[in-house]
């Protein structure tokens, strides 16, 4: 009770000396002393305070500097990985984020690195931990040990991480500088380096992106490589290495180490002597102080070409006291051909020690050989070009059927073809280089980009050959096709199009191929009203001026089946004959496993698939995945699509545990090798939704549409079939997840556009209205939905929707009764 | 007020789960209603952490400047309260989960700053790698922070109505007279409580360092 009644004193005493100033507020503070000396002191000292400015004032500002500081480091740094407790970020790299953090047990400073990817299914997990496993087994002096790999939840997320031998001293490259390194020192360094390499290859890991900043060296001359076989472990593809063709949308990473193997995408040319290439290129630069192919100031592309097919400049013409032994060696070591080129990392330690000890090296008779390469590459002009091309769609296609297009290609007009190709080629490649500038800055930038760069691009250069314009807008529109981007692929095919009509007429073979191509896109886009005409006409056409057998007639026969079903749903069984009929076609004039028979086979499931399925069409579908597999292996993108339209068909005739396991099957190749914003993606993602709706996950269903909502939205006309069931699917979902509110807002948005649409049907416009007023039933507002009862034509719909409406009320009145 | 709303719009981030019917829940909390006011507090929390979330990861350099609690409680409150318009005894309500959510929110990641900071200097005086001088040790601004969240429970057991005070003035961001109103006390009994309260708070949070 003395407490508070002191308490209560000094409140008063405090009010009245804040009430008051100067002589007034020490009159107070006298009374107070009178009364209790101690008292007076603590309402002293509580003044002073008050006139303090502190945290507490601004009303709240102080606590945004608070936030403000806060966010600097907590938003990006995680307190804690694992076992792991993290103490600050040392890195960031393609890959991800480096910390320093405190191993609890045992005690120790580790490198933990936080994959950037945070897309993480449980196949890849699995994966993750036993390749991490292997990388485990590495024990060497001259590597970073991996200590631990796994999935830690950070920030509520599932990540993957991977922990390191934490290693103290410089930076390769830096180690060279500041040390000043002689040659003799590089070499030695250098061999040890090869020496750690080789531990790993003959485990089976192979390092993949060996750079100079990859090797850590400390003060006793020891190096430490780091990150070794990560760039496998990271990307998460069972058959993908670090390439950088890599899926669309993927980041692209440095080139300068990668040999031309690594840079040709395919998965098969990557072995060990990949990494003895980019001790080459390491050795290279770090005795010329340059790297031995310019590559940073170069674009992609460039990059590229450069290093398929440009000699460094010999290091004995850059240090005269280079000349020689270690020319050889270096120049042996970066040799293009594999054949030519040390084939383990132990040779070429080997063969650096014996230079060290003045013995002769293996290297030295390649010279002849060496000068006579480079009498070859004056030969190669030509090839080039074509290379080029190839490059560009490597990397934009990403593995897609550019063999089928060069064959075509190849077997029209021979020689002015070639010339346009190479022309082409050329523009493509003038048109990346300028308009990359995401290039040079970071080094980095996803194929999506530089498609984009490259239109803009053209549209800009105003000197071109109208041929060669056609064709790069061919190309371009090729490529984008392959990323699903519909609406870029008319866009181009069109352009081409125009080009061809005005320069050759239209019944040119190159106008005519166009036309199908527009046509196709159009159908693609669910504009069948365009697309039926166009293929109708081009089929007639190219009968006449082409012949019957001719590749560009059969395309418009495959391809009127398709634009027929994507022109009204009431066509189907027109459609599937036409598209049935082409296949047969295809199937008399190449064989039934020829790639344009698959492909007009892939066209007639698309086609009917989409409106009708029975057995007989599950066993077509089973044919197609059987022969995509064979024919372009299991994660080309056609392989997935088959596999994906596959499963829909299996759920539609009830065979679920066959169409989910199918379905698990793609998921994480279609997240990783075609991103989220692709059709088949979008396919998968739908069907596991449905299935996730059954299980009751709603909140997973949810997730799973949103995706699949968003490229729909991102591609289709909002009249589409598919815009519109895309929404209903996604609005079902909603409303499953109580959001009704959005629901409704997304289904009148599409009910008041369509409204006033000339171009739409009735039926369409009855279906959106009918959705309209479902969602608004679902949702409570029946006041709304009888509105728009009004409004109705279809006495269908009124009489559907009296239905729900008593529903509705006798749901409520169920749930008052409870 | 300060009334600086963000000039990205944070209503299309984060999924919080909101409440079917806010004013319901708004109703039950004020009758005391311990499930209710849980689920508010819930609410409003996710709210204002995925509020906060996004803007932190923004890559503008505007949006730390626009990091005002103040704001990010209107935000949440014009999203969760939505066309609803609950009597004031209810708001008053909102904005008392609100106060203790960004409560919450500011010191849980006060503490983990320190934390990591706090790590990073231990390691640093054991001959670890060289830091910053301005990473090594946390910054005043989180100190004086965790010391008000100390020094704030103190003040909860010597004085109720003064804690209620400078939370809705301080982590509300409430001004006086919306403070009175919610509280139901006159304007001058707020301003009392407040002058009092701040110079004690201050003088615990000097003390504490």
């Amino acid at each position: 009770m003395e407490a508070v009644a002191r308490e209560t004193r000094v409140r008063e005493y405090f009010e009245r000396a804040i009430a008051s100033r100067g002589a007034d507020r020490a009159s107070v503070i006298a009374q107070a002393r009178a009364e209790d000396e101690s008292l007076a002191s603590e309402v002293e000292s509580l003044l002073a305070y008050s006139d303090e400015t502190g945290l507490l004032d601004g009303g709240v500002s102080g606590v945004a500097d608070v936030i403000a500081e806060l966010t600097e480091e907590c938003g990006k740094t995680p307190s804690d990985i694992g076992q792991f407790a993290v103490v600050r970020e040392i890195g960031q790299g393609g890959m991800g984020v480096v910390y320093e953090a405190q191993q609890k047990f045992p005690q120790r400073r580790v490198a933990v690195k936080l994959v950037r990817s945070d897309v993480a299914t449980p196949s890849m997990m699995r994966r993750f931990r036993h390749e991490a496993q292997a990388l485990g087994m590495l024990q060497h002096t001259a590597i970073a040990q991996v200590l631990e790999a796994g999935v830690a939840q950070v920030d509520g997320r599932a990540r993957s991480f991977i922990a390191m031998e934490l290693a103290d001293g410089l930076a390769l490259h830096k180690w060279v500088r500041e040390r000043k390194a002689s040659p003799r020192e590089i070499l030695e360094l250098m061999a040890k380096v090869a020496d750690g390499v080789d531990h790993a290859h003959k485990r089976g890991v192979i390092h993949r992106d060996m750079k100079p900043s990859n090797v850590i060296v400390n003060e006793r001359a020891e190096p430490k490589i780091l990150d070794f076989g990560v760039a496998r472990l990271t990307e998460s593809g069972q058959q993908t290495g670090a390439t950088i063709a890599t899926a669309a949308g993927q980041v692209i990473g440095t080139i300068g180490y990668m040999s031309p193997q690594q840079l040709s995408g395919d998965q098969r040319q990557i072995d060990v002597r990949c990494d003895v290439y980019a001790m080459g290129a390491m050795l290279y630069e770090l005795l010329a102080d340059k790297p031995a192919i310019e590559v940073p100031t170069l674009s992609l592309l460039e990059a590229i070409e450069a290093i398929k097919t440009k000699d460094p400049t010999p290091l004995g013409r850059v240090r005269t006291e280079l000349r020689g032994d270690i020319e050889a060696i270096v120049g042996k070591a970066l040799e293009k051909s594999v054949e030519k080129r040390y084939q383990t990392a132990s040779e070429l330690a080997e063969d650096i020690r014996r230079y060290l000890q003045g013995q002769p090296v293996l290297a030295r008779p390649q010279t002849a050989m060496y000068q006579f390469r480079k009498f070859a590459g004056r030969n190669k002009a030509l090839v080039t070009a074509a290379s080029v091309v190839a490059a560009t769609v490597v990397v934009a296609v990403a593995g897609v059927a550019w063999q089928a297009v060069l064959a075509t290609r190849a077997a029209e007009r021979a020689t002015q073809q070639a010339q346009r190709a190479e022309q082409t080629a050329e523009v493509l490649r003038r048109m990346i280089a300028a308009g990359t500038p995401q290039v040079s800055k970071g080094r980095e930038f996803t194929v999506r980009e530089m498609l984009d760069a490259s239109a803009e691009s053209l549209d800009k250069a105003t000197d071109l050959d109208p041929l060669v314009r056609a064709s790069t807008h061919t190309l371009l529109g090729d490529a984008y096709r392959t990323l699903t981007k519909l609406r870029e692929t008319l866009l181009h095919k069109q352009a081409a199009l125009d080009i061809y009509v005005t320069e050759l007429g239209d019944a040119a073979p190159e106008s005519l191929k166009a036309k199908y191509a527009v046509a196709m896109a159009y159908s693609n886009l669910s504009q069948g009203n365009i697309a039926e005409p166009m293929m109708r006409s081009g089929l007639a056409e190219s009968t006449r001026i082409l012949g019957p057998d001719h590749d560009t007639t059969i395309d418009f026969e495959v391809g009127l089946g398709h634009a027929v079903a994507s022109n009204s749903v009431a066509r189907i069984d027109e459609a599937a004959k036409l598209s049935e009929r082409a296949w047969e076609h295809c199937i008399r004039l190449y064989g039934r496993e020829h790639p344009r028979t698959v492909e007009a086979l892939h066209t007639m499931v698309v086609t009917v698939s989409k409106l009708k399925f029975d057995r007989r069409l599950l066993e077509i579908q089973r044919e197609l995945v059987r022969l995509r597999e064979t024919v372009s292996g299991t994660e080309d993108p056609r392989t997935l699509q088959a596999k994906g339209n596959l499963a829909r068909s299996l759920m539609r005739l009830n065979e679920r545990d066959e169409a989910w396991s199918l379905l698990k099957e793609i998921e994480e190749p279609c997240q990783r090798v075609l991103g989220e914003s692709h059709m088949t993606t979008e396919f998968t993602y739908m069907s596991l939704a449905e299935f996730a709706i059954r299980h009751q996950d709603f909140p997973e269903a949810l997730r799973l549409a949103t995706i699949s909502y968003r490229y729909a939205r991102s591609q289709f006309d909002i009249s589409s079939l598919e815009y519109i069931s895309a929404t209903n699917f996604y609005n079902d979902i909603l409303m499953l997840n109580g959001r009704y509110e959005e629901a409704i807002q997304n289904a009148e948005e599409i009910y008041v556009k369509l409204q006033n649409r000339v171009d739409v049907s009735a039926h369409v416009k009855d279906m959106t209205m009918g959705q309209y007023a479902f969602a608004l039933v679902k949702g409570g507002r029946i006041e709304d939905a009888k509105a728009i009862q009004q409004c109705m034509a279809s006495s269908h719909l009124r009489e559907q929707l009296d239905v729900m409406i008593q529903q509705w009320y006798k749901g409520d009145d169920a749930s008052a009764g409870y | 007020m300060v009334f600086s709303r963000p000039r990205r719009s944070v209503y299309n981030v984060g999924v919080a789960s909101v409440p079917a019917d806010i004013t319901k829940v708004l109703e039950s909390a004020s009758r005391g209603d311990a499930a209710a006011k849980s689920q508010l507090f819930d609410a409003v929390y996710d709210e204002l952490r995925s509020m906060a979330a996004a803007l932190l990861s923004s890559e503008r350099p505007d949006a730390k400047v626009t990091i005002q609690p103040t704001s990010l409680v209107h935000e949440a409150y014009l999203k969760l309260i939505r066309n609803a318009d609950p009597a004031w005894e209810n708001r008053a309500h909102f904005f008392g989960a609100a106060a203790r959510a960004m409560r919450q929110i500011l010191i849980d990641r006060a503490r983990h700053l320190k934390a990591i900071r706090g790590r990073a200097a231990e390691l640093d005086e054991d001959g670890g790698l060289p830091t910053l001088d301005s990473k090594a040790s946390p910054g005043r601004a989180v100190d004086d922070l965790l010391a008000l969240d100390g020094a704030m429970e103190s003040l909860r057991r010597r004085d109720t109505r003064q804690y209620d005070v400078v939370m809705l003035r301080f982590f509300a961001g409430l001004n006086v007279e919306q403070t009175a109103a919610a509280l139901g006390v006159s304007a001058t009994t707020v301003k009392n409580d407040w002058a009092f309260a701040r110079a004690w708070l201050m003088r615990e949070i000097d003390r504490a360092e």
